[in-house]
């Protein structure tokens, strides 16, 4: 079950695209995703969940009230940096689209009114993408425990710390205590 | 003109007329009283005949010898006084020629210098006279230089606002065309459902619980109300567009300002993000005869001014727009509690390709084009600002009496 988090201030947006990806065919080579689709009309809404639980897929919109897309997607990676990222946007200009390459690093940006298809085949890419991603750093870990480059523990603290950026970094007190980073406790 | 100068060297010739000549020296032999001969300054003889052994008697005028008396009779004595009365003679004699000379010379000067001058200054008239010729040449083809360029500006700038116009609105069409495209490709999803339960009409309802038909009805009912509320925004949009776009239109007509602020407000309007909104404060205006379409391009770039001041502040805020006729004159305010400018932009904010944003997001041509379009109504427009207030832009126009 691939989980997906679609952020749009406009809610007939979310609405269709909600009726698209319960029935369509999710699929990548042959590879088929089934998708559980979460969405949100506010970007801070968004990060609020995002913080809470993990996603394999984050859908933006460019244009929002509070922030922009490529803000929302920015923040969103900090909190889950192993999540693709797609912008689904009626209209950016060029600075927006290099800002949304170069700051956060998308995996496709999607035109409004977009092609179901297109769409559709786009999400199947990016997940597989991730996936495969995954799949070879797990894999490049084994060969490395295995070859003695890296010990488990060091494995299971990369994982600790994909799972909750700052985990593994101590923040120790000149007084030997640990501190404990406020932005991290929300 | 006499060749000899008033100055030069007299010759008896000249001092005494060959008429003259005889009388003086039968005057001056009788004095004598003897022979009697007169030469002039080089020693030829003029009157009588000298004979030879005569004594000499030479009169010198500024060291120059004029004449020479000759007489073989005449005692030295005599002679010398007789010398000096032809010298006192010839004396005066010079020195009236001298005069009369010096006064015909200063006239002929005086004329040829007159005719000089007049030669000079008819030169230069002709020459001011084609350079003023000239000049206006050269002005006229300025001018319709200028007045190319700023046709070209005005070209420029108006494809720019049409650019920005075609940004909003593509935001403002492609949300509601995105998700009404998606709904019905979405329904025609359902409808197969449906034509999959007429296959299976023998076992109707455990086939309608399969294909989860109770929802697909209820949500298909939702998904078209929906599809139809996208269609008729896009309708609207394009409404708006269609009464903005008349700009091109330059043909007078007898029109309500309420009626083209209304046209570019919701041109405006559709583009306000959340936080943003816009107050319309119309009163009611006597119609006048003006370029419609020119006027609401100039309210929509000062909107569009009003619209980036309050998104540059970060705060949520409010364009007013109000109209009223006031005194004989048309006033419109647009108002806006944005970012306000300083007076060295407030100084600048009318010249054309002045601009506060970054290069590709505006061209700076807005309020130049909004004042020249005033001005060509015969209005006027004014820029009352603020830092972190807001701007107030105020427009007036004349109201013709009737």
């Amino acid at each position: 079950m691939s989980r997906i988090l679609i952020v749009d201030d406009e809610a007939s947006i979310l609405k269709a695209l909600q009726r698209l990806l319960r029935v369509a065919p999710c699929t990548y080579g042959n590879r088929r995703f089934t998708l559980e689709v979460h969405t949100a009309t506010s970007p801070l809404h968004a990060l609020e969940l995002a913080r809470h639980e993990e996603f394999d897929l984050f859908i933006s919109d460019y244009r929002m009230p509070e922030m922009d897309g490529i803000e929302f997607l920015k923040h969103a990676k900090a909190v889950q940096p192993d999540a693709a990222r797609l912008i689904l946007s009626g209209y950016a200009d060029l600075n927006a689209l290099v800002r949304a390459v170069n700051e956060v690093g998308i995996d496709r940006f999607i035109g409004k009114p977009w092609n179901d298809y297109d769409l559709m085949s786009a999400i199947g890419q990016a997940l597989a993408h991730r996936e495969l991603l995954l799949e070879n750093r797990q894999l490049a870990d084994l060969v490395r425990v295995e070859m003695g480059d890296k010990t488990p523990e060091q494995v299971e603290a990369e994982r600790l710390e994909r799972l909750e950026p700052g985990i593994t970094k101590v923040n120790w007190g000149p007084d030997g205590s640990v501190l404990l980073d406020e932005a991290g406790a929300d | 003109m006499s060749g000899a100068h008033f100055d030069h060297d007299w010759q008896l010739g000249e001092l005494i007329d060959s008429h003259e000549l005889p009388e003086l020296a039968a005057a001056l032999a009788r004095l004598l009283g003897g022979d009697l001969a007169l030469a002039d300054g080089s020693g030829r003889i003029v009157w009588g005949t000298a004979s030879p052994g005569a004594r000499r008697q030479a009169v010198v005028i500024e060291l120059d010898p004029v004449a020479t008396l000759c007489s073989a009779s005449a005692s030295a004595d005599a002679l010398t006084a007789a010398g000096e009365l032809l010298h006192d003679l010839l004396r005066t004699r010079i020195r009236y020629r001298m005069a009369s000379a010096l006064h015909l010379e200063v006239v002929a000067e005086d004329f040829a210098s007159l005719k000089r001058e007049h030669a000079r200054l008819a030169e230069s008239e002709a020459r001011y006279r084609q350079l003023a010729s000239e000049l206006d040449a050269r002005v006229k083809t300025q001018l319709a230089e200028l007045e190319e360029r700023q046709q070209m500006l005005y070209a420029a700038e108006r494809l720019a606002s049409i650019g920005q116009l075609a940004a909003g609105m593509a935001h403002e069409i492609n949300n509601p065309l995105g998700f009404a495209r998606s709904n019905l490709g979405s329904f025609r999803g359902y409808l197969q459902k449906f034509a999959a339960l007429r296959d299976d009409l023998d076992h109707a309802r455990a086939a309608w619980q399969a294909l989860d038909l109770d929802f697909l009805l209820a949500d298909g009912d939702e998904l078209l109300d929906e599809t139809l509320a996208g269609l008729e925004r896009i309708a609207h949009i394009v409404a708006d567009l269609k009464a903005f776009s008349n700009v091109d239109r330059s043909s007078e007509a007898y029109a309500d300002l309420n009626t083209c602020l209304r046209e570019a407000a919701a041109v405006i309007e559709a583009q306000l993000p959340a936080g943003i909104g816009l107050r319309l404060d119309l009163l009611p205006l006597p119609p006048i005869v003006c370029l419609p379409g020119h006027l609401k391009q100039a309210f929509y770039n000062i909107l569009h001014n009003a619209l980036q001041a309050i998104i540059d502040s970060g705060r949520p805020g409010t364009i007013i727009l109000s109209s009223a006729a006031e005194a004989g004159r048309l006033t419109v305010r647009i108002r806006d509690n944005g970012i306000g400018m300083r007076p060295e932009q407030l100084a600048h904010a009318f010249e054309p390709f002045y601009t506060t944003r970054d290069v590709g997001h505006g061209v700076g041509l807005g309020l130049a084009t909004a004042r020249s379009i005033v001005v060509a109504h015969g209005g006027k427009i004014a820029l009352d600002s603020a830092v972190d207030a807001g701007t107030t832009v105020t427009l007036s126009f004349p109201i013709p009496d009737d």
